[in-house]
């Protein structure tokens, strides 16, 4: 069996920010990466490095400068992309219900109503996630917004999902069950995910491969390898593989990447 | 409740003091008993029945209320999601807005004749601007976020309009009809004294004044407050069970 294809694609990403004036901030200096159907791609890197503004080029919310963003050979506005922001409270519609909130894409589509929310049940049994869906956002817990913010962005079978850290407001027990629930999901749903995390034990957890990102002017330091299976359990954490994935994606962060 | 009814109690006792002691003259502040005893005439007989008063006062703050609301949100959801429409209207509604409608109540009427188009003009004139305001301000604060939720979702201008933009300013806009609802009840008395009315409330205390008919004066301005007060709370609690998100977002 050949590798899948990639799905999503960044060719020499450059992108700068505040024109040609003295604020002018070079951000993303060139950029490539390439991530494949059913594979999780983890973006590590330091603190305003650009992680968020790649994010946004591969969703098609910002224009890079220079090259270009491909998903499925389309460009990103042409195709189904999955977005988790990183203020995903915020992205969630107070005035609809948890499931009116999930539902928000199939009715951009012009789903039914009923079609709607067989599909959402449908969703949630599949993964064995309860939730309170006739609730509002504002009256559930962090984690379930959480969730709420991700089930939008999966269920209309996105070919690619990208999510910018979005489990970092979480708290730690919320946050590995989280983390569990997600791999699994990813893993079944098979599409192709970029998984910006600002922790490095939580980017190599969830990632088939690390891209560490140097600071700005922002370049690929390394891809690191996460020699674990793909479907994985939080006591992995403690395996030499891990430990192995961690070390080298630290020690890239405090050497080579902070110049 | 009993500490609520703690300040009213004391005014009221005060009230009675006052009159009682005639340490002020009837003229200026009636006994208590006159003026609840005037109050239920006119609530509940045939003679001076102020019923049809408050039914023509209330017509005209419902007139005016929903010609503000549909004209003020409307342009002011244009105006906050339009850059152009902004430029164009924002100083002619910021400079009307500070115009108070009182000073130009003699246009309403040069234009609009003595009577109740004139009222609706003048009472609508404020009401106008507070709903623009709010909506433009609902819709230029709307989430960022959100809005690119809808974008990612590949959502057309129209559906991001209708489904994100206009529920984000819901909060603003229910603001802007509260307030709007106050200021039609302020208008209203103010129009029907000094515009000539042949009837409403605030003809009735105007005429009460006039001929020094100070218990139904008094009697008049009691029921004028309480269904201020009614029609706030109901406004209000309207509000709460629409923009049942406001305030509680995060």
């Amino acid at each position: 069996m050949s590798e899948p294809r990639p799905v999503l694609h960044c060719r020499d990403v450059h992108k700068t920010f505040g024109g040609l004036g003295p604020g002018r901030l070079k951000v993303l200096d060139g950029i490539s990466l390439t991530v494949r159907a059913g594979e999780i791609v983890g973006v590590f890197g330091p603190n305003g490095c650009g992680k968020t503004t790649l994010i946004r080029i591969c969703a098609g919310l910002l224009s890079p400068d220079e090259g270009r963003v491909e998903v499925d050979g389309k460009d990103p506005h042409a195709a189904e992309i999955g977005y988790v922001p990183q203020n995903y409270r915020e992205s969630l519609f107070p005035w609809l219900t948890n499931l009116e909130n999930i539902a928000f894409p199939l009715k951009l589509r012009g789903v039914s109503e009923q079609e709607r929310r067989r599909r959402v049940y449908a969703l949630l049994s599949r993964f064995g996630i309860e939730l309170p869906l006739d609730r509002y956002p504002y009256a559930s817990s962090g984690g379930e917004q959480q969730k709420v913010a991700f089930l939008r962005a999966v269920v209309i079978e996105p070919r690619v999902i990208l999510a910018d850290e979005c489990l970092a407001a979480l708290d730690f027990q919320s946050r590995i069950e989280v983390q569990d629930q997600l791999l699994s999901f990813l893993r079944d749903i098979g599409t192709a995910t970029l998984f910006v995390s600002h922790d490095p034990e939580e980017a190599a957890y969830m990632s088939d491969r690390v891209v560490v990102l140097t600071d700005k002017p922002t370049e690929i330091a390394r891809e690191v390898q996460v020699g674990l299976p793909p479907l994985r359990q939080q006591a992995m954490k403690l395996s030499a593989d891990m430990l192995s994935a961690r070390q080298q994606i630290v020690s890239l962060m405090v050497g080579e990447v902070k110049r | 409740m009993r500490r609520a009814s703690l300040i009213p109690g004391v005014l009221i006792l005060l009230w009675v003091i006052l009159t009682r002691l005639l340490l002020v003259t009837p003229l200026v502040v009636p006994a208590p008993g006159d003026v609840l005893q005037q109050l239920l005439v006119i609530l509940f007989t045939r003679q001076d029945t102020i019923w049809p008063d408050i039914g023509v006062s209330m017509v005209k703050v419902a007139a005016a209320f929903c010609i503000a609301a549909l004209g003020g949100v409307l342009l002011g959801a244009l105006m906050g999601a339009n850059r152009r429409i902004y430029q164009t209207f924002f100083f002619p509604v910021d400079f009307l807005r500070s115009l108070p409608a009182t000073a130009i109540f003699p246009i309403f009427m040069l234009a609009l004749g003595i009577g109740f188009n004139s009222h609706i003009a003048y009472i609508a004139f404020p009401c106008l601007w507070i709903n623009t305001i709010n909506a433009m301000y609902g819709v230029l604060h709307g989430s960022a976020v959100r809005r690119e939720i809808a974008a990612v979702c590949r959502a057309s201008r129209w559906q991001t309009l209708v489904y994100v933009t206009l529920p984000d300013a819901l909060p603003y806009v229910a603001s802007g009809l509260r307030l709007s609802t106050s200021a039609a009840l302020i208008m209203v008395i103010a129009a029907e004294m000094l515009m000539g009315s042949k009837a409403g409330l605030g003809r009735r205390i105007f005429d009460a004044h006039f001929t020094l008919a100070i218990p139904d004066m008094y009697a008049v301005i009691i029921l004028v407050g309480i269904i201020g007060y009614v029609l706030n709370r109901l406004v209000l609690s309207a509000e709460r069970r629409v923009v049942h998100w406001a305030g509680r977002e995060y």
